[in-house]
């Protein structure tokens, strides 16, 4: 056991560690890479190479999400865990289902030994207290190195997306688009930030005729689009074809632009390289600001390029011609930080 | 003095008791666990049927029995290929809901890894296991017990067979590579004519982006597209009135869990699973051109049991 515990210090010293306990961690897309890009920013801040992810999943309530029991919890998994594998730097994950398994107590107790960095910190962690929104970390990460790490495409997904973009998008120019339509789905959540169907709908049935060879790649919850959205010729939804997240996200790290809601998949834009438009930012949300780290009604983050924006007003069919108008005209220009 | 004992003695000695506490437990816990665990190993393989391998090394190795005793279960995987590491995470769920993966992408990582285990010993099975992780995986169906999904799962897979038309029979159909499209849409076209009672779910693991769904006859369902997840797909070949297909992780699922099946592949050739003791319920046919026919007999006999359930149960003695 000694040995084993030696092992254990002696591999904890060269490696970051990065704590995702789902009994109290939130279980959401945006928090999950918010959480992945700290977690890079934290190695290369003590140039380290090694991620390494421990992931707890019991079985049971999670109080970061009310509506996650013992029932439902492994499904709740499930979803989120593609997003888990967008870290380009994490070269080993670790789930543990069980409570306290060996494996894992000796993991922690490891970490604290060798001073290994961890996010959330091994205090916050022991108090169930986790950072997981603000922008403070890698704002001043930033500040420090003009760069920041980003996410990539996540493993295990590269042969059908690239069979989806062969057959449905070859020839056209693919756009990622989300509209967030939360309260459609069975866990209706700040529907505040959810968007106004029928505008996007009115910008949509334009964008046939304006941008023909546009083509939205809408991603999300099965139940968060709406069938008339759907039925657009410019429009396709891989999840009815039985691709899930992973591709989702595999489509969209992999270089297609970005437009839509402020979401889960708004923050995968944000921390990718790939050009973003944001719409609806922030609107509606309460307490977020003070750890976003920059002026509210700025039009990009800190560490945006100049090819990724955000609007914090509601959207209108004017406005969204006008900010799609500009990321299309973006796509193909020349890439630098933004101003 | 009493003040003294209530406000400072007696706290610390709860402390301490406290902290012996915790100390006495996490040992055991951890004794108990390095001693009585069950690990598997397996590196993922970029064929689709790796995953049937998997779930069947899994099945050989932890039973219900560990289960029931609560036995932990550690799987190590070393995921240096493309395969979907998100499929492999959570097969596990079909024999115990506690168990730990530790996934590794390269085998400098898996060296490190391994010290932290456990001795030489525990090491030793491991690089075993993961030498061996392409080998074919013999299972007998009989001497596995307690294969289930998480409930959810199970009523998500019942419950889309309900809602499409509780009445209708249901057979699962993993698509064999080796079959061409045009053979299967002639197998489901004629089966509308004989069994129109009976409807055809296409399992994927994942991508449909292969098949031309719109071409194919309306008595084809395809769970996926309405974003059935890939463990409720699983349930719906462990659920289903029928299975024919691949021998993959549907087949095996589907196979484990009594389901009359028909994989369509040779007893004898190289699968990444063999199911050592075939039985009624289970049948090998090999060769492409014969999916027609093999799809007709499945259904014939499997309508034959339907229709006879009426005698059997007025054969039965009353109350």
């Amino acid at each position: 056991m000694l040995q084993t515990f030696k092992a254990e210090i002696s591999r904890s010293r060269n490696r970051v560690l990065g704590i995702l306990d789902f009994r109290y961690a939130p279980v959401a897309l945006g928090d999950t890479v918010t959480w992945l890009t700290k977690l890079q920013v934290l190695a290369h801040t003590h140039n380290l190479n090694d991620v390494e992810l421990l992931i707890a999943a019991p079985p049971g309530a999670w109080s970061s999400a009310p509506y996650i029991n013992a029932y439902n919890y492994p499904a709740a998994l499930q979803n989120i865990f593609p997003a888990i594998l967008c870290a380009p730097m994490a070269t080993s994950v670790r789930l543990f289902t069980t409570p306290t398994p060996q494996s894992y107590a000796q993991r922690m107790i490891g970490a604290m030994l060798s001073g290994a960095p961890t996010w959330p910190g091994m205090v916050s962690h022991l108090k169930r207290n986790m950072d997981y929104h603000s922008h403070l970390k890698i704002n001043e990460f930033f500040e420090r190195n003009r760069w920041i790490p980003k996410l990539g495409p996540p493993k295990g997904f590269a042969t059908e997306t690239e069979a989806f973009r062969q057959k449905y998008l070859a020839g056209r120019d693919p756009i990622i688009l989300n509209i967030r339509h939360s309260a459609f789905t069975d866990s209706p959540d700040s529907l505040k930030r959810d968007s106004p169907g029928d505008v996007w709908y009115e910008f949509l049935r334009l964008a046939i005729a304006r941008w023909p060879t546009a083509y939205f790649v809408l991603v999300g919850d099965f139940g968060s689009w709406e069938r008339r959205i759907a039925l657009l010729p410019n429009v396709i939804v891989p999840r009815t074809l039985g691709l899930g997240l992973g591709h989702e996200l595999s489509l969209m790290l992999g270089g297609i632009p970005f437009f839509g809601s402020s979401s889960g998949f708004a923050a995968v834009a944000t921390f990718s390289d790939v050009p973003y438009c944001i719409m609806r930012y922030q609107y509606g949300a309460t307490g977020y600001l003070k750890g976003i780290g920059f002026p509210a009604g700025s039009d990009h983050f800190p560490f945006a390029s100049n090819n990724q924006w955000l609007s914090w007003v509601p959207e209108t069919v004017d406005l969204l011609q006008e900010m799609f108008s500009r990321l299309w005209s973006a796509v193909d220009a020349p890439v630098r930080p933004a101003q | 003095m009493t003040v003294l004992y209530r406000r400072i003695v007696r706290p610390a000695l709860f402390l301490v008791l406290g902290l012996m506490r915790i100390a006495v437990y996490g040992i055991r816990s951890i004794r108990r666990d390095s001693t009585k665990s069950v690990w598997l190993a397996h590196r993922l393989g970029a064929e689709r049927s790796d995953l049937a391998r998997f779930m069947a090394k899994l099945a050989n190795r932890y039973d219900a029995a560990d289960a029931e005793c609560r036995q932990s279960l550690e799987i190590i995987l070393l995921a240096d290929s493309d395969a979907a590491l998100s499929d492999y995470m959570f097969i596990p769920y079909l024999v115990t809901p506690f168990f730990s993966v530790h996934v590794v992408y390269s085998a400098d990582e898996l060296d490190a890894l391994l010290p932290t285990l456990g001795g030489a010993a525990l090491a030793a099975i491991i690089k075993s296991d993961l030498m061996h992780s392409h080998d074919r995986i013999d299972i007998d169906c009989k001497a596995i017990d307690g294969i289930r999904l998480p409930a959810l799962f199970m009523n998500r897979g019942r419950e889309f067979m309900k809602t499409n038309d509780w009445k209708l029979r249901y057979c699962a159909v993993s698509i064999a590579s080796a079959i061409s499209m045009p053979n299967w849409a002639e197998a489901f076209e004629e089966a509308a004519k004989s069994y129109p009672g009976w409807r055809f779910l296409l399992l994927d693991t994942n991508a449909l982006v292969g098949i031309d769904i719109d071409t194919l006859p309306p008595n084809v369902v395809v769970p996926g597209g309405s974003s059935i997840d890939f463990l409720s797909q699983m349930a719906i070949a462990m659920q289903a009135d029928a299975y024919i297909g691949e021998v993959d992780i549907f087949g095996a699922s589907a196979a484990m869990a009594g389901v009359p099946a028909v994989f369509l592949a040779d007893a004898n050739e190289k699968t990444a699973v063999r199911f050592v003791e075939p039985n009624s319920n289970l049948r090998y046919a090999a060769g492409g051109s014969v999916v027609a026919d093999e799809l007709q007999k499945l259904l014939s006999a499997q309508n034959a049991l339907i229709q006879a359930w009426p005698n059997r149960i007025s054969a039965e003695p009353a109350f």
